[in-house]
């Protein structure tokens, strides 16, 4: 059990700082300074896959780590009764009371605490207000949802006044399913300015989910908690949202590199070296791009997926919370939202996975006995689900030319 | 407890993107109409899109063309105006109008060096007319130097940094998209404003810098176009 424990800790940890400039592009300087080597992300003829053996390189430590994550979340009902019946059988009193909660924490399971569920209720009612916070934020900024998009002048008035009395229903939680239309209405009126816009606003979508879901006569209502189906919409957005990021970020690689050409020392960050070890150097943007962008790809579908979602939701409301208050300063201001919903996920005890069934092949796999199929059973659905998750789309965009993005 | 039903958040869904929609197409004319001129003007060599906010029939593209006429750096006489332009003396007749009064004219650039930007805005301005936008086409790297009369001291340099800063992001309405960077040549007094890459078919509205300078309090003497230098693969540089 201790050594998996620390593996576990240890990943988590390996990859924390690896996402510290997360989706931050467009708040950010990204004009590109330097010509990126094309051809990387186009065809190789005669290689694996025709993928530049960099990018295959870094895509295998990415589709291994995956597969590592995923075997240990399926054994993770053998892994709580190894811990309650075997490491916390000893402990009495407090010191098992503590480890118990811990382990439910990490294995996605209830917390039995009143601080816990409080805090919970806090992040439901933060989650439900925020955005009324960052609409009057890029409302003042002339911008619409995001300080990234700005408005033009000559409408900018009417789309402000738009913007305070949509926070203005969600500040009083007025007709929350109208303003959930508003949110996913404006979300659509984004690709106006293109597909690439839209994909990078997916997480606005997250809270239209709860409003859409609640009552007309929401101004009645104390909602401190997320059913089970709001609960699971709004992972899955979130986590989409995130993981649609990281493949942007590969797809429109220009503007990841560009915001390493402004922020150079992100790209000196040894634990990004860890998804890019044994690359070429002449290619260091390039493979920094893709080691990027798949950590992010990995977050985003584990969460999305619910695998270890207090977890992974952990780090990144970590890495969202330094981002806002450290690393960018104000302009990250308008992350209170995307801090909010990762809250109201992580606190909550309601967590289910997507991947449930293969949970419970495996455990009736188990109980039959069958130890060979239980292992064949968790083994290859991980390595299938890595495989797909990371490379499916890898390998689709060297098809592509992006050069001109 | 009354929900809301699917069919009643795809209306309200759709209500709100459409009107969006309107609200932006008949506010925003200038933003659906750029990229065809844009395109246009691709491969074309450098041109400069004057967006009038006033030009309604030929009457006013004559004096447009006059007040640009004597400028060095501008061929005037190429210079492409809107095709469905009422002669002047329709549009003289009683009733006359115009949904929209404002339109553009396309001016081919023949020497970007010689081409001062202030004296674009400065020569319209005494024929009476404003350049609501002045788009830049056709180049793909470029800087701007803003030569102005007045800056003093270490404060003045720090004034425009800091407030260029400043600027960006309030970006007056949104704007300065094509902006990377901001120096200030205190010897020279100079500032000079570095472009992103243009990507061919884009413009950079450069009456943006003008309008930005004079916001932060500086009229430029004089805006000169100056081509960037070839970039190098950052490997190649390091000799890797």
């Amino acid at each position: 059990m201790r050594p998996r424990l620390v593996f576990l800790s240890t990943a988590a940890l390996a990859l924390l700082p690896i996402t510290v400039v997360y989706a931050h592009e467009r708040f950010i300087r990204h004009d590109l300074k330097f010509p990126l080597h094309e051809q990387y992300f186009g065809r190789h003829p005669g290689v694996l896959l025709g993928m530049q053996p960099d990018m295959f390189r870094i895509g295998t430590i990415s589709c291994i780590l995956l597969m590592v994550f995923l075997i240990i979340f399926f054994f993770r009902q053998n892994l709580d009764v190894f811990i309650e019946h075997r490491v916390l059988s000893g402990l009495r009193g407090r010191s098992q009371r503590f480890l118990h909660h811990v382990a439910n924490f990490l294995t996605d399971k209830p917390v039995r605490l009143r601080w816990f569920h409080a805090i919970g209720e806090w992040a439901v009612i933060l989650f439900l207000r925020s955005p009324a916070l960052v609409l009057m934020y890029s409302a003042t900024n002339d911008s619409l949802v995001m300080p990234s998009y700005p408005l033009e002048p000559t409408s900018s008035i009417y789309f402000k006044y738009i913007q305070v009395f949509l926070a203005i229903l969600m500040l009083t939680q007025t007709a929350l399913p109208l303003a959930g239309a508003f949110v996913i209405g404006t979300w659509i009126y984004l690709w106006r300015w293109g597909w690439m816009v839209s994909a990078d606003a997916i997480p606005v979508l997250t809270v239209a989910v709860m409003y859409v879901s609640s009552p007309w006569q929401s101004h009645k209502l104390s909602i401190t908690e997320m059913s089970e189906q709001q609960l699971r919409w709004v992972r899955l957005v979130l986590g989409f949202g995130f993981l649609a990021l990281g493949w942007l970020k590969i797809y429109n690689y220009h503007l990841t590199a560009g915001v390493a050409d402004n922020y150079p020392a992100v790209m000196d960050d040894p634990l990004i070296g860890f998804f890019a070890m044994g690359t070429n150097p002449v290619f260091r943007r390039e493979n920094w791009i893709i080691a990027f962008a798949l950590a992010e790809v990995l977050s985003g579908f584990m969460l999305m997926m619910g695998v270890f979602t207090r977890v992974w939701g952990s780090l990144m409301l970590w890495v969202l919370t330094k981002l806002m208050l450290v690393n960018f300063g104000w302009d990250e201001i308008p992350h209170i939202y995307p801090i909010a919903a990762t809250m109201a996920i992580v606190f909550s005890n309601k967590a289910r996975s997507e991947f449930a069934f293969i949970e419970n092949i495996q455990q009736r796999a188990g109980r039959e006995g069958r130890t060979l199929l239980r292992l064949t059973s968790a083994t290859l659905a991980s390595m299938a689900i890595a495989v797909l998750a990371v490379f499916a789309l890898l390998y689709a965009f060297t098809f592509i030319d992006r050069s001109n993005l | 407890m009354k929900f809301a039903s699917v069919r009643q958040v795809i209306v309200l869904t759709a209500v709100t993107c459409i009107a969006f929609y309107v609200l932006d197409y008949y506010k925003n004319p200038q933003l659906w109409h750029s990229k065809s001129v844009a395109l246009a003007s691709t491969d074309k060599g450098p041109r400069l899109t004057l967006w009038m906010n006033h030009l309604c029939c030929t009457g006013c593209l004559a004096d447009v063309r006059q007040a640009l006429a004597r400028l060095p750096g501008l061929d005037v006489a190429n210079a492409t105006g809107p095709k469905q332009l009422l002669p002047q003396s329709e549009a003289n007749q009683p009733g006359a109008s115009l949904l929209d009064y404002g339109n553009v004219v396309e001016v081919p650039v023949t020497d970007l060096g010689t081409l001062d930007l202030v004296a674009v805005d400065r020569a319209l301005r005494d024929k009476g007319f404003v350049a609501g936008r002045m788009e830049l086409g056709g180049v793909e790297h470029f800087r701007l130097e803003a030569e102005l009369n007045h800056l003093c001291c270490g404060m003045c340099d720090r004034a425009i940094h800091e407030r260029v800063a400043f600027l960006k992001p309030k970006g007056l309405g949104g704007q300065f998209k094509w902006l990377d960077s901001v120096s200030v040549d205190h010897e020279k007094r100079m500032i000079v404003a570095y472009a992103r890459f243009l990507q061919p078919g884009n413009t950079a509205d450069v009456e943006e810098f003008v309008s930005g300078l004079n916001y932060l309090g500086y009229a430029p003497r004089s805006l000169r176009i100056v081509v960037g230098e070839h970039m190098q693969h950052t490997s190649d540089k390091r000799g890797d």
